[in-house]
């Protein structure tokens, strides 16, 4: 089921929440959406990424703005426009302990408020998990206020928003594509292929399918075993990390390294692609770390794709094309 | 072994002279140029930020002097500062650079590690000389500061164009030479009188301007193309909002021992408009452009690397203050690609639209 229908099925009481589909919207929507709901809230999620998305943010964030932030911008725009009550804009300021996630995310709400576009009311919290869950109980429940909801009932959408959460995970390591729950469903197969291939970058790149230019799709659609970070067991990747001489900071680039060594260790791919958006500033160091090491080892065909409001899917299929070529090539010799 | 650091400003004077009392020998990079700039940039990733590619510059050239010890600065991120050395370490060693890494990391947790790093650069010398080498190096850097100040004052007052930065150099020397706390200051002293003594037009009173971003961009005029002392020359009285002394003991020392001051008010200047810290300095950007336009100066200058994450915030919410206060913000993003015409015409057409506004303000009152 996806989750465009899903939200669609309201609960009908209750002032509604517009959740912005970017960004940290392909981590956590399963617990948003049951917190929420849970709540009473009526949930509203904006349409996938199109061209129009896009163009609408860029015109409203200062240009060198990363591609997804800018996205994020486009389905905000949506949003407001149709009218919710509630803007939901979180401010995750870490996950884990001692991690951060990016400055972009930090900032994120007044970046949202300053772009003069707020016309509703924006609902915001701050999610610092530096201490532990605690950090997220009490953004939980700031959050709940402007519904009213008495304690017992905040505290079970809590436990649900946890327990779908959890379950998400279980399900995407357990061969789910971890799009499905965002509402990306696997597009049909229109060839077979025996190809294994990595695809590594932030969630809301690789399961964003207007983001990455259908790319991805591309190549489920050809039947390619597609491996992404979230497919992979968490403690796997913090494994894959442990010897770093320094700790990673940033929890996203943590996982793609993590899922990169990983591979690159146990082998299992042919091949690994590295999505980044132009303006990232931890993919341009971590890409570059995860492009030496390929490189050194010289084991595992390696490509870094940089996507920007200027790529055009075209170029990015003939891209993945060749790749995929070139892998079958080097499999036969 | 031999030390050598990345530039960043006049810094060196101060972190030379501390390994040099603790007969560390140290390698100065060379000053950084256009080379510096192509070297770095050849060999770094393209979006990483241009600090992180003009280090690599100064570590290739140094490597070239003869180093083979870099000391570096660490941190704990959101900024991607924390994790240049760990990139520059893995460049260095694609390109057979011979170099050993220290690291000066935040100490998280207990202070021991940073000591034994400390030793090992200095090895083994007793801490209470390591003390003292510390001790007149910050006097150094509050020296430089102090001078600095005064510079930016004079310079835009100055009636021989020049004077000021003339006097500033020399000031350097003397700061550098100077072996002692006590002759630290007697050379400031010596510095500020030649200041004063620099014909100085009394009547007009210049434009001021702050200054506000990120730290490296601002201290490092290779990485800004002059901008502050072009501001100077063109009359213009600069304020510099993050001076290194000032940055090092809130960063380095405050932060370490964990002693932020409660209310910080750059901090509380910047709630209406940021409420978070965002690394780097981006909530200082958005304080300090509030603190200066309450302060009544005619306009901001933002210095940003280009794809800075911190700055990159701090400009989407510039725009705010600047229509609350009604004050022009110029920012100026800048890498390898910047080029002095661009920014010379950006800085005057600026500078003349903050006349303008100064005259028709005094015109109608």
């Amino acid at each position: 089921m996806s989750g465009t229908s899903r939200s669609s099925r309201v609960t009908p009481k209750g002032p509604s929440i517009g959740i912005p589909r970017a960004l940290s919207f392909y981590d956590y929507y399963p617990l948003y959406r049951e917190f929420f709901r849970g709540i009473g809230a009526r949930v509203v999620v904006s349409r996938p990424t199109t061209q129009v998305t896009v163009e609408r943010g860029v015109s409203l964030t200062v240009d060198d703005t990363c591609l997804p932030v800018k996205v994020f911008f486009g389905h905000v725009a949506e949003l407001v426009e149709s009218g919710v009550d509630y803007l939901f804009v979180p401010r995750i300021v870490s996950v884990e302990p001692r991690t951060y996630i990016c400055p972009k995310f930090l900032g994120l709400p007044e970046m949202v408020r300053s772009s003069g576009l707020l016309r509703t009311r924006l609902l915001t919290f701050t999610v610092n998990m530096n201490r532990g869950w605690r950090g997220l109980w009490q953004a939980l429940q700031s959050a709940a206020r402007p519904w009213g909801a008495p304690g017992w009932r905040v505290a079970r959408a809590f436990g649900r928003a946890l327990k779908a959460q959890r379950e998400h995970r279980d399900a995407c390591e357990g061969g789910e594509w971890p799009g499905c729950a965002m509402g990306c469903s696997v597009p049909p197969r229109r060839q077979t292929s025996s190809l294994r291939v990595a695809v590594l970058g932030h969630p809301y790149i690789v399961y964003d399918r207007g983001l990455n230019l259908g790319l991805v799709d591309f190549l489920l659609q050809q039947g390619v075993d597609v491996v992404t970070p979230e497919r992979l067991e968490e403690s796997v990747l913090d494994a894959a990390v442990a010897d770093l001489p320094k700790r990673l900071f940033w929890s996203p680039a943590k996982k793609v390294m993590g899922a990169f060594r990983h591979l690159l260790a146990a082998g299992g791919v042919d091949g690994v692609v590295h999505l980044v958006a132009f303006g990232c500033g931890s993919d341009a160091l971590i890409g570059e770390l995860v492009e030496r090491e390929a490189r050194r080892l010289n084991s595992m065909p390696h490509m870094m794709l940089t996507l920007d409001e200027h790529a055009a899917q075209a170029g990015v299929i003939t891209r993945i094309e060749a790749f995929l070529d070139m892998i079958e090539r080097r499999r036969r010799l | 072994m031999k030390v050598t650091f990345p530039h960043m400003g006049s810094a060196w004077i101060p972190v030379r002279g501390i390994l040099r009392d603790l007969d560390v020998e140290v390698i100065v990079p060379p000053p950084t140029t256009r080379r510096t700039v192509e070297l770095g940039v050849r060999h770094s990733p393209e979006c990483a930020c241009f600090p992180l590619k003009l280090n690599l510059g100064n570590f290739m050239e140094a490597y070239e002097s003869g180093a083979d010890t870099i000391l570096m600065g660490g941190g704990t991120g959101p900024c991607r500062f924390g994790y240049y050395a760990q990139v520059h370490r893995e460049i260095l060693q694609d390109l057979g650079y011979d170099f050993r890494m220290v690291v000066l990391e935040p100490p998280r947790g207990h202070i021991g590690e940073l000591l034994e790093k400390i030793r090992f650069i200095t090895g083994g010398q007793p801490l209470g000389r390591i003390w003292r080498a510390l001790r007149l190096g910050w006097n150094k850097f509050q020296a430089i500061d102090t001078v600095e100040r005064e510079v930016f004052r004079v310079r835009a007052r100055e009636k021989i164009r020049g004077s000021a930065s003339m006097v500033f150099q020399r000031g350097l020397e003397m700061i550098d030479e100077a072996r002692s706390v006590e002759e630290t200051w007697a050379s400031v002293r010596r510095c500020l009188d030649l200041l004063e003594r620099i014909p100085q037009d009394e009547d007009v009173e210049p434009l001021r301007v702050g200054v506000v971003g990120e730290i490296y961009m601002i201290a490092e005029p290779a990485a800004n193309l002059n901008v502050l002392e072009r501001l100077g020359s063109m009359g213009i009285e600069v304020d510099r909002a993050v001076m290194i002394g000032d940055w090092i003991r809130q960063h380095l020392l405050l932060d370490a021992l964990r002693l932020r001051r409660k209310k910080d008010p750059v901090k509380e200047a910047a709630k209406p408009y940021l409420g978070h810290f965002v690394g780097g300095e981006g909530l200082e950007t958005i304080g300090n452009s509030v603190l200066y336009a309450r302060r009544g100066h005619d306009g901001i200058v933002h210095i940003m690397p280009f794809t800075c994450m911190p700055e990159i915030v701090a400009r989407s919410l510039l725009p705010e203050v600047s229509a609350d206060y009604d004050i022009p913000v110029l920012t100026l993003v800048l890498d390898e690609h910047a080029g002095e015409a661009g920014i010379v015409t950006r800085l005057e057409a600026f500078v003349d639209l903050l006349q303008r506004r100064k005259e028709q303000r005094r015109s109608c009152c």
